[in-house]
């Protein structure tokens, strides 16, 4: 049933909200990741810039270190970024703004500086967004760039979207366990769930500490674009052997439901909504 | 760990499988769904769709054959395409199958099962083992005139809203809101349970043993039903007995007749008639009144030929020998798989009745040498699953386990060799 952002209640508008940050964050961070040449400015200033939704709870943050840039989100309060140290701050007024404003629409946003380094963290941030659709869109973007891209955004939704109430007994249902998430040969991503909460492991380039308790692999960039793209369904990509599972299988499966939900979220359209009251 | 490695065998082994599965998934949410998707195999490793079955073996849609230990998950139990089941069934179904009114095998089919299977006085049928379980807890939730159902978590009823693994808001809210769970065979877990909710539980629904899928199997614990038992009798709740996957696989007149169990409803279904459609559920006297002014019906639940089939398969299990061969045959398929593992340095167990045996790998519980070995046979023409218990049949010979332990010496060997 298609539903826009004016049928969701204040907890719902709360997670599209959580979702959209999450994944813009990872994109950007993703966006960053890449070779030069896809880098989407120059300059190599550090920053910590956070993003928040005051009273929801609500928060992320893109920060640069000796070039590297990491995104971190939480949709629970009272977390802190592993980089605290900010730049300044991107408030939203309310969880409807934060969806719109990131998904492409208009929502309102407070730009709140705090030192110098937050015009090199806004212009990080204007350029990566803007870049990350380009990036997907554009023929001669690498299949691997598009899935390291949309796995990025993906694993940042899947994070976001555990904070559904809808989902928790889902999430009380399937076992707890750090699923890695490969592209042909190349090592994985990490998502782990421990109760009603998933979490990206941030050690792309390190093994894992411990073997997974299940691995979800596409058998090459082109699998991974054709089913993270919705493009190509994940159960005849699992078929048809463009994806495979080996491990915890009931792990994947509930993460399964909770890409279901994900996409549920991803559908809906902004329409003409109003801000809920709390 | 080790993933499954590529089939040794032709890459296309599986061509039209896939072929057939990417037609499906065109009109068919999921392609294959349930129990049967791909994803709960290993795919690449097993076909998706088969052509035909005979005996204990079974042919995929590409002439792949496989000796065969799923059975239909289970309801194989003479073997496919046993004249002696199949020739009475099909000469029924060719005079008539559906009828307006029922067949005369209906009673004779009803006043076989009472007097074998233990402790029960009626028969009602119906299609799936769903149709019983709900069934009973239904008829149960009527005599006692309360809602709670007690349940072992992990334990499968069946695919109806207040059992499945459909865990979704919607249902949780209503079918599912009355439904406790317990740890299967813990005693002190059930009587905090009954504790909980005293005077609001109208039935226990048990298997005969624990069979969840992805894990091992547990057999009732000493003193375990006489339990349950004594829970039920001082709350007035009913014990139900889900036998729907175990029956005439592990006693002949049912497998709580083997526990020392006495439950008031008994669920039977997949095995009795060799796959042909049919399943019942059996009650006792105290529960034969409610049952009586229940309003029990489907379109198709009293159509003659799988009752028939049903006839003739209990008749034939026990012309094959029936539960001893059967427990025959699975100790030897279980000590055979034990003791290779070991040899080859796995920490391997196969739990579960004889006839009913699950693999597992007590260094493993991912599951990830489950998937190893039982896609390494698949591909030796052995169709093991990974992740839901086997099935031992009467159509299985001491040459087919001797077969079975041959190719598992080579694929112990060589998970041994991977893992180094």
């Amino acid at each position: 049933m298609n539903k826009s952002y004016g049928d969701l209640g204040g907890e719902e508008l709360r997670v599209l909200a959580g979702i959209r940050l999450s994944m813009v964050a990872r994109l950007c961070e993703a966006v960053a990741a890449q070779a030069s040449g896809t880098n989407p400015e120059t300059s190599s200033r550090d920053f910590s810039l956070g993003f928040g939704v005051p009273g929801t709870g609500l928060s992320a943050r893109l920060a640069r270190r000796d070039g590297t840039v990491r995104a971190w989100f939480t949709s629970t309060s009272g977390e802190k970024a592993p980089w605290s140290a900010t730049s300044g701050f991107l408030l939203f007024p309310g969880s409807l703004a934060c969806a719109k404003a990131l998904s492409g629409g208009k929502g309102a946003i407070l730009p709140v500086p705090l030192s110098p380094s937050f015009a090199a963290g806004l212009s990080f941030f204007r350029a990566a967004a803007r870049r990350a659709p380009e990036l997907l869109a554009a023929p001669a973007t690498s299949p691997e760039v598009k899935a390291e891209l949309l796995l990025a955004a993906t694993l940042g939704g899947l994070a976001a979207a555990a904070a559904d109430p809808y989902l928790a007994p889902r999430l009380d249902h399937f076992p707890d366990g750090i699923v890695e998430i490969a592209c042909g040969e190349k090592q994985g991503r990490g998502l782990g769930k421990r109760g009603r909460s998933i979490r990206i492991l941030d050690a792309p380039a390190a093994p894992f500490p411990d073997t997974p308790s299940a691995v979800l692999r596409f058998a090459s960039a082109e699998a991974a674009v054709a089913v993270l793209s919705g493009k190509r369904p994940a159960v005849v990509a699992l078929g048809s052997g463009e994806v495979s599972i080996h491990g915890l299988l009931p792990l994947v499966q509930g993460l399964f439901a909770v890409l279901d939900r994900l996409s549920w979220y991803l559908a809906l359209t902004p329409g003409n909504p109003k801000e809920p009251h709390a | 760990m080790n993933s499954p490695t590529s089939s040794p065998n032709a890459p296309d082994r599986f061509s039209s499988s896939r072929s057939w599965f990417e037609r499906a998934a065109r009109v068919i949410p999921g392609g294959i769904y349930g129990s049967k998707s791909p994803g709960f195999l290993v795919p690449g490793h097993f076909p998706y769709f088969l052509s035909s079955g005979s005996g204990c073996r079974v042919r995929d849609v590409d002439g792949n054959e496989f000796v065969d230990y799923l059975c239909g998950y289970g309801s194989q139990i003479v073997g496919y395409g046993n004249p002696r089941v199949d020739e009475p069934a099909l000469a029924q179904i060719a005079k008539g199958d559906l009828l307006n009114q029922p067949h005369p095998a209906m009673v004779e089919l009803a006043e076989r099962l009472v007097a074998t299977v233990r402790g029960m006085d009626w028969a009602v049928f119906c299609k799936n083992g769903t149709d019983a379980t709900t069934l009973a807890v239904s008829i149960a939730r009527a005599d006692t005139e309360k809602q709670i159902v007690v349940a072992a978590k992990g334990a499968y009823h069946g695919a109806a809203n207040w059992c499945s693994s459909n865990v979704f808001p919607v249902f949780m809210a209503e079918e599912q809101r009355n439904i406790v769970w317990f740890e299967y065979g813990n005693t002190a877990s059930l009587e905090q349970v009954f504790e909980r909710y005293r005077g609001r539980i109208a039935c226990v629904i048990l298997t005969p043993h624990h069979h969840p899928t992805f894990t091992t199997q547990v057999l009732p614990p000493e003193g375990f039903f006489p339990a349950v038992e004594r829970l039920c009798s001082a709350e007035g709740a009913h014990f139900i007995m889900d036998d729907i996957r175990a029956n005439f696989r592990i006693h002949t007149n049912g497998s709580h007749a083997r526990y020392g169990a006495n439950p008031s409803l008994v669920a039977m279904g997949k095995a009795m008639a060799n796959g042909y459609p049919i399943s019942a559920l059996m009650g006792s006297a105290t529960v034969r009144k409610t049952a009586s002014s229940f309003f029990i019906t489907g379109t198709y639940w009293m159509s003659a030929g799988p009752m028939v089939a049903a006839l003739a398969t209990l008749d034939e299990m026990e012309r094959m020998g029936g539960i001893s061969r059967l427990e025959s045959l699975g100790t030897m398929l279980k000590k055979g798989l034990e003791s290779l593992g070991t040899e080859a340095g796995f920490r391997t167990r196969v739990s579960g009745p004889p006839a009913i045996p699950f693999l597992t790998f007590d260094e493993d519980p991912n599951l990830y040498l489950n998937q190893e070995f039982c896609s390494s046979m698949a591909d030796r023409g052995f169709f093991m699953h990974p992740h839901h218990n086997w099935f031992i049949s009467l159509a299985h010979r001491e040459s087919d386990i001797e077969a079975t332990l041959e190719a598992a010496r080579e694929v112990f060997a060589l998970m041994a060799g991977r893992r180094g």
